[in-house]
């Protein structure tokens, strides 16, 4: 042995490292191994040193040769890991977690709820970020809108007579496909009628998506150049409807009372527009609008998908659609002046609203399993400290720190894999919860799925949050001397200063992620109060709304339009409890809303068509404005001398009429619009409406031109009613007059106008919502964080508080110095909390409405908060710390 | 019987301690083979059986100046295998000359 001679520094860099390597050797091994390494390295290099100087190459050999101890270690290691040890591990840790049934329950739930939530959030990321569209190449597809930086009109659907210029002129899409989901059509047999949605959709609409039908075929060229009466269903329509009798194809169906072959069945992951879409029929442009002189240019509305071919990237396609753009306006400068068309990722057109929101809940979810596994770290930490002797006795009898570790390891993994378990099983029930709080309006919404990639991920958070929250105590467990520890028995072990320090910096930074978290969440929950608190204009409450169809073809004449809305106007009015009644072609916040952007300009003025501003022009019968209490600001509301051989007239609102007229009265005045067919002519302005906030009600309202559908007789109208109270117990009676009056003319839908805000601000409320429930999880494991620590700091210095109690201390002091203690990491915690916030915060300001990411209010609302939440959960330890009897606590020394 | 894992260094490591090289670093200068191959060999063929070890004499070491050493030495089973594994490993007899 080396005895206490010195040798040469590289000799003795050699056997330090030998030295290091011993404690990892099996204790039965472990003399013999340092004795032979040490021995062989001492006499060769005194074999070396006899007689002649040593070389640099022979140095290099000795360093090569200690070496060989490494993988000498890992040999010796791997020989001890055996299966039947692995079992053996596997079943001490099983004992000992059901030893302490109180703590596995603990551990097991803060778990399951982490990786719970992690797995839930994940799979509406995973569906609706991660997961390529269900289309063939689907980088190749991409959407085209239009947009007009110069009237700030942005996103707009391009209009038919270039859509079909575009397929001539570019050459960079294998093809362009066109749809529009209009109005819902009637589908009638000998028993029921039913409205339901419809899709048209041009030649390449299917060949572009590349998806082929479930059954049967779809159009060929001929039948959409024609517009024959064929149609392809949608599979969950044909389910419900037809039972998916495959028969069905071939056969005729009653569309809107003609009879229409059906061709095929699309499968139900088929999603344009969406994968409850009932019917699709084909589209020509040439047909639809052969009775116009032209293909409209100017008729924004077309959704339109194409397909690059391969090796175009986006900004090719993008160059190309630019000079074709140019060249249409030159061509074409009335209807497409200043109009440019933007090609966009059909993945980026379909989730890129969403993509904030989801990245903001992925990382807030993140923040939890963090402060989930912090809080395991902690506990485990805690009762690792309680086991150093347990340890240390198992040391002392032969078990290297290595077999020390994997038993610590083992018992982390089984939590974890028990833990994931558990997780998996919450996040069905959370997956069930998701489908009823999230809003139907989510972006592939449908494709939200437990499926294997889902559990895949869960399980790779299991394996990673056993290995973070069990490596931590494991760590400790290789660095503490544990024949030291079973020399001092159990008092005051792990009461170490590293060790406390280290378990405070995991109190300090779970309550730093934890304030992170409920900022975002209190910044979010301002932001949607300050939504709700909004005034759109109108007043949603106790309205009820029935979209009504009425079949063009029957229902084709002015009149026959004109005579059915009124009398249906009668008839609901006439019903117990309704206050007022009227209709719109479009409602604020409403989908299926048929409002045209058409350009105005005040008459005389010089303004030419193409750079006028543009408004949306909505019809309203009489009682409109009343139903809805928008408010009439001058002049008067639509009356019977609005009719069809009336003075044109229209209602502006207020920024419309301030805009045109400043500094005059906008009632009496005359409005170019750019609208019918029958060419451009004044309309003259009877009143003056309030502003209206149709989009949503985080947008500011618009002009908005209201013309009287009694001029305009529209045939698709949404009816909307004013009742005494709640407007739902009217929906039946609705129904039945509207089904009386006509019954092959069936209701497409009834709602309320408060569940149209609703769901306008679905999307806000489920991030506010989710958002909510992760910052109350983790305010409440921080707190327990905070109260674990203190109780076991408490209980480790029970003697040194019987000493001070003994001393003399008041047991005020001893409240104090438990509280002061929590009270700096709290203090700590916050302090890094409101230091990340800040930082972090400002990537969420984009989803915030009249609330800054750095308000102060939250910040110090929350702050006090989580502060006043871990005061409480210390003063439980810190009353403990009082109630110490010192004579008691001596005399057990 | 010669176990079939016993791999050709670790059949070189038994021909030398056969040959009479008795201790590790004795055995890495005759075959050439590096440290982290001849002490993994001699751990597995001392599990085996085919190798035992024992250590110098305390007194040995130290009229020699120096630290005890450990000797490997073949067993009955060692013998047995090496005999099989010249023969699946015909080069292994000329690869190390006697001591």
């Amino acid at each position: 042995m080396k005895g206490n001679r010195t040798y040469d520094p590289l000799l003795e860099w050699c056997l330090f490292w030998i030295r290091r390597l011993a404690p990892l050797v099996p204790v039965a091994r472990r003399s013999d191994w340092r004795r032979e390494w040490e021995g062989e390295l001492i006499h060769r290099w005194e074999e070396l040193d006899r007689g002649r100087r040593i070389r640099p190459s022979d140095r290099i050999s000795l360093v090569l040769a200690s070496a060989g101890a490494i993988v000498d270690v890992v040999c010796l290691i791997r020989q001890d890991w055996r299966i039947d040890m692995l079992l053996q591990d596997v079943r001490y840790a099983a004992r000992t977690l059901g030893q302490r049934p109180g703590f596995t329950v603990v551990v097991l739930l803060i778990l399951s709820l982490g990786i719970g939530a992690n797995t839930v959030v994940f799979s509406v990321v995973d569906a609706v970020l991660f997961s390529p569209l269900p289309y063939p190449d689907p980088e190749r597809l991409v959407t085209i809108r239009d947009e007009n930086p110069f009237k700030s009109l942005f996103d707009q659907g391009p209009a038919p007579g270039n859509i079909l210029d575009w397929r001539q002129r570019t050459a960079v899409f294998e093809g362009i496909g066109a749809w529009y989901a209009g109005e819902p059509r009637t589908v009638r047999d000998d028993t029921q009628a039913e409205k339901v949605s419809a899709t048209e959709v041009t030649l390449d609409f299917f060949s572009v998506f590349g998806r082929g039908p479930l059954l049967g075929r779809v159009f060929d060229s001929d039948e959409v150049s024609r517009q024959d009466a064929v149609v392809v269903l949608g599979q969950a329509y044909w389910i419900r409807r037809f039972s998916g009798d495959p028969s069905v194809v071939g056969s005729k169906i009653l569309i809107d009372e003609v009879p229409h072959e059906v061709l095929g069945v699309m499968p139900a992951d088929f999603g344009v527009p969406d994968r409850q879409m009932a019917l699709w029929l084909p589209w020509d442009f040439r047909i639809s609008y052969s009775h116009l002189p032209d293909i409209p240019r100017d008729y924004r509305f077309v959704n339109v998908v194409a397909r690059m071919r391969p090796g175009i990237t986006i900004e090719r396609a993008q160059a190309d659609m630019d000079r074709i753009s140019a060249s249409l306006a030159e061509e074409h400068p009335v209807a497409n002046g200043g109009w440019n068309s933007r090609i966009v990722a059909l993945h980026e057109e379909t989730v890129g609203d969403v993509r904030q929101s989801l990245i903001l809940l992925f990382g807030a979810v993140g923040f939890v399993l963090l402060i989930a596994c912090t809080n395991i770290a902690n506990l485990l930490m805690a009762r690792a400290s309680d086991r150093r002797r347990e340890m240390a006795l198992r040391s002392a009898i032969g078990a290297s720190r290595l077999r020390l570790v994997r038993q610590l390891l083992t018992e982390s993994v089984l939590l974890s894999t028990l833990g994931g378990l558990g997780g998996i099983a919450l996040a069905f029930v959370g997956f069930r919860v998701l489908g009823v709080v999230a809003p139907a309006e989510l972006p592939r919404f449908d494709e939200i799925a437990l499926d294997a990639r889902v559990l895949v991920f869960a399980l790779g958070v299991t394996a990673a949050s056993g290995l973070i929250f069990g490596s931590l105590p494991a760590i400790h467990a290789i660095r503490v001397d544990l024949l030291g520890c079973l020399k001092e028995g159990t008092r005051g072990a792990g009461t170490g200063r590293p060790r406390r320090s280290f378990r405070s910096v995991l109190v300090v930074t779970e309550v730093a992620a934890a304030l992170v978290l409920m900022i975002g969440a209190g910044l979010l929950i301002q932001s949607f109060i300050g939504i709700l608190r909004i005034d759109p204009g109108y007043d949603p409450d106790n309205v009820l709304v029935a979209r009504t169809f009425p079949d063009p073809v029957k229902y084709g004449g002015a009149e026959a339009r004109l005579g059915y809305f009124d009398t249906l106007r009668r008839q609901i009015s006439a019903l117990p409890g309704v206050m007022s009644v009227g209709a719109a072609t479009g409602l604020p916040l409403n989908a299926y809303n048929n409002t045209p952007t058409r350009p105005y300009w005040r008459q005389g003025s010089a303004t030419r068509t193409e750079n006028a501003a543009e408004a949306d022009i909505t019809m309203i019968t009489q009682g409109f404005l009343r139903t809805m209490r928008i408010p009439l600001l001058s002049g008067r509301d639509f009356d019977d001398r609005d009719s069809l051989d009336g003075v044109p007239v229209v209602i502006v609102n207020e920024l419309l009429a301030a805009s045109l007229w400043p500094d005059e009265k906008a009632v009496g005045e005359y409005l170019m619009i750019d609208y019918s067919q029958r060419g451009i002519y004044p309309y003259q302005i009877v009143g003056v409406a309030g502003a209206v906030r149709t989009v949503d009600l985080k947008s500011a309202p618009q002009p908005e031109i209201y013309m009287p559908h009694a001029q305009v007789p529209y045939v698709t109208m949404n009816v909307v009613v004013r009742t005494s109270s709640d407007p739902t117990a009217l929906a039946a009676s609705v129904r039945n007059v509207i089904a009386t009056m006509d019954p092959t003319q069936p209701v497409h839908s009834v709602t309320t106008m408060e569940s149209l805000v609703g769901v306008s601000v679905a999307a806000d409320r489920f991030s506010t919502f989710l958002m909510g429930v992760l910052s109350v999880l983790a305010l409440v494991l921080a707190t327990f964080g905070v109260y674990s620590v203190m109780a076991y700091t408490v209980s480790q210095r029970r003697h040194e508080i019987g000493v001070r109690l003994a001393l003399g201390a008041d047991r005020g002091n001893i409240l104090g110095m438990v509280v002061r203690q929590s009270g700096a990491l709290v203090a700590i915690g916050v302090a890094l909390g409101l230091v990340l916030a800040l930082v972090l915060t400002r990537t969420m300001s984009s989803l915030l409405y009249g609330v800054s990411a750095a308000d102060p209010t939250t910040y110090l609302a929350v702050s006090v908060v989580l502060a006043a939440a871990a005061a409480c959960a210390s003063l439980v330890p810190a009353r403990r710390a009082m109630a110490v009897d010192p004579i008691n606590t001596l005399r057990h020394d | 019987m010669v176990r079939t894992y016993v791999t050709y260094s670790s059949g070189l490591v038994l021909r030398a301690i056969a040959a009479g090289y008795r201790y590790g670093f004795d055995v890495m200068d005759v075959t050439g083979l590096p440290s982290g191959t001849v002490y993994p060999a001699l751990r597995k063929l001392e599990r085996v059986g085919f190798v035992r070890s024992s250590w110098e004499g305390a007194s040995d070491a130290r009229q020699k100046g120096r630290p005890a050493r450990r000797y490997y030495e073949l067993t009955g089973q060692g013998s047995v295998a090496l005999v099989a594994l010249l023969r699946r490993f015909p080069g292994l007899e000329k690869a190390v000359a006697e001591a």
